[in-house]
């Protein structure tokens, strides 16, 4: 019995080595993710400045729930929240499923590469072309000029105060570039033939399919797709930053982009730190509730 | 088959295809529309707008390189650092995970994923204050490389460990009894046998990178000649914009960085699409 118990040891012994091949990455992601993830809860409660650092308990977050600019932009954020849930995830399923409805297999492979495109190239291209070239506020831009055909007068679209929420929804209209689609059309292209058969055999209509078949069958997708555009969609502004919009011009500015300000423009450091551990926790917030949702419509399908 | 049906099917398929070409057409003219302005001189631009014109401009592309070049170096410089630090730190990590049994190692995975939950706005303001003043990495590439390629890191671990987890494990039972150490394995059998999530990695992470642009803005400050490229292109296009009054020189740089990742994904493309979609299989 003491050959096992020694060889055992060894075993363990040898098992130990893992905490070296761990060293590296729990040192790297500690220090940069960690860490700061820790402070800015802990500097939340405090008046932090370049120049001072003192415990004021709640008072950030006193000051976030009474300042109007903030709720302004939390308002803000809300809209392009839920327009670019809504508008991303029905197009790009739609452009999934007529790619997958459509029989001429070359086509469908030469329009997929084609809708990708907008994926390979650099964020900040595309950014720039639709400030300075699609809602251009100058009259030759493509929105103003196409819009003069009907008579319209040219608008401001993102430097005008009334439009600008409206000018950031209809970004990247029609929201289809880039590569999610693929993962909605994996999706579909995993759905098994026979289950096509059986609802063929129904005189099921290409609609009802839609509804009843592939949309349960998405689930996973779905979810995915509303969780990580609530993350995303909670704290960029990217968008703002790059069209120069005022961090505190409340008809466009969103909780992150107060953040920045509070940050860079006239540090704040604490009260930063506060609107970055409220969106922390809405993002959390939120993921659970749609994680929570999308589970009980799969156990109601039963997936 | 009834020649009714065929008529149908034939119908819907011809609906299809439109409804997809006009898409396609939406999606592809900006694109279009930034080539053609990119050859622009200023009267064409004037003139006509938006159609092609000639003589085509070339001079604009001249003038775009000058100011662009040096931050498309800067950006591979960046951008492969990023994605092989995280490579490394990550495939030692899921080695870890995925070879050998040890105290606290669920609760060990369970944080790193859970590190993933965590927006970069919680940690925006701490980091940068920890980076730029602590480490006096402000202006420096460091200072952009290793915060970014930290926080890849876990999901890094999340992909290559569910990959190793499928590598048989007599091999390193095998490798055990010939007395190969846990190094040699790691490098012999783990990395080898497992090339292509690798290379899935590295371009996720180069594209993220790629296209980062708050964080090197923030983090390069002044050092121009240090930017990468998204935030040499913005700078570039509102001082042109400036002098000129137009956006052909910008628009022909925007072109000419869009080059690289066309030429990268035409020899990559079954891993550069597996690399931008695997978030979503892994969730």
């Amino acid at each position: 019995m003491i050959q096992p118990a020694a060889k055992k040891l060894k075993r363990a012994k040898n098992q130990n080595i893992a905490y070296v091949w761990l060293l590296l990455p729990v040192i790297a992601v500690s220090v940069f993710c960690v860490y700061p993830a820790i402070m800015a809860v802990v500097r939340s409660f405090m008046d932090w400045t370049p120049n001072k650092s003192e415990w004021v308990w709640f008072a950030n977050y006193k000051e976030l729930f009474t300042d109007s600019l903030f709720r302004k932009a939390f308002g803000n954020m809300l809209i392009l929240v839920l327009c670019s849930l809504v508008t991303s995830n029905v197009m790009t399923l739609l452009l999934a499923e007529l790619l997958f409805n459509l029989k001429l297999r070359k086509l469908e492979k030469a329009y997929r590469y084609l809708f990708l495109l907008p994926a390979l190239v650099p964020g900040m291209v595309s950014v720039l072309l639709w400030k300075n070239v699609i809602l251009s506020g100058s009259a030759d831009g493509l929105f103003n000029s196409v819009l003069s055909v009907f008579g319209a007068k040219p608008s401001g679209w993102y430097f005008d105060k009334g439009r600008v929420i409206l000018s950031m929804a209809l970004t990247n209209f029609p929201w289809v570039g880039g590569i999610s689609f693929l993962i909605y059309l994996s999706g579909l292209q995993a759905i098994p033939e026979s289950v096509y058969e059986a609802a063929e055999l129904d005189g099921i209509s290409a609609f009802g399919r839609v509804l009843k078949i592939d949309l349960p069958l998405l689930v996973g997708q779905i979810k995915y797709f509303l969780i990580i555009g609530i993350i995303n969609g909670v704290q960029v502004y990217d968008l703002q930053l790059i069209l120069g919009l005022s961090p505190v011009d409340p008809a466009s500015t969103v909780p992150g982009y107060i953040l920045y300000h509070y940050t860079f423009a006239s540090p704040r450091y604490g009260y930063a730190a506060s609107i970055g551990v409220l969106l922390f926790v809405i993002t959390l917030a939120l993921s659970t509730i749609s994680n929570k949702i999308s589970d009980k419509m799969r156990a109601e399908n039963g997936i | 088959m009834t020649g009714i049906k065929n008529k149908k099917t034939l119908a819907a398929q011809i609906v299809l295809a439109i409804i997809l070409l006009i898409l396609c057409f939406l999606v592809l003219f900006p694109f279009w529309l930034m080539l053609v302005k990119s050859f622009k001189s200023f009267m064409q631009e004037v003139d006509s707008p938006l159609s092609l014109t000639f003589p085509l401009n070339f001079k604009n592309y001249a003038v775009a390189w000058e100011h662009i070049s040096g931050s498309i170096f800067n950006s591979f410089f960046v951008s492969i650092s990023e994605a092989l630090i995280t490579l490394v730190l990550s495939s030692v990590g899921a080695y870890a995970f995925a070879r050998y049994k040890f105290r606290f190692k669920n609760i060990i995975y369970s944080a790193f994923l859970a590190l993933m939950m965590i927006p970069g706005v919680l940690t925006l303001t701490t980091r940068y204050v920890m980076v730029a003043t602590s480490f006096s990495l402000y202006g420096t590439y460091w200072g952009v490389i290793l915060p970014q390629a930290a926080s890849l890191v876990p999901f890094g671990i999340l992909l290559l460990r569910g990959f190793f987890d499928g590598i048989p494990r007599d091999l390193f039972d095998a490798a055990d009894l010939d007395g190969a150490s846990s190094v040699k394995q790691f490098v012999k059998i783990a990395l080898p046998l497992s090339l292509p999530i690798l290379l899935t990695l590295v371009l996720m992470n180069f594209m993220t990178s790629w296209n980062d642009y708050l964080w090197p803005m923030i983090m390069l400050g002044n050092q121009t000649d240090r930017y990468t490229i998204p935030v040499m292109l913005n700078s570039f296009t509102l001082d042109y914009y400036k002098t000129e009054l137009y956006y052909a020189a910008p628009l022909a740089g925007s072109v000419l960085v869009s080059i690289p990742i066309l030429v990268l994904f035409a020899f990559t493309s079954k891993q550069f699409i597996r690399g931008m979609t695997s978030g979503a299989f892994k969730m």
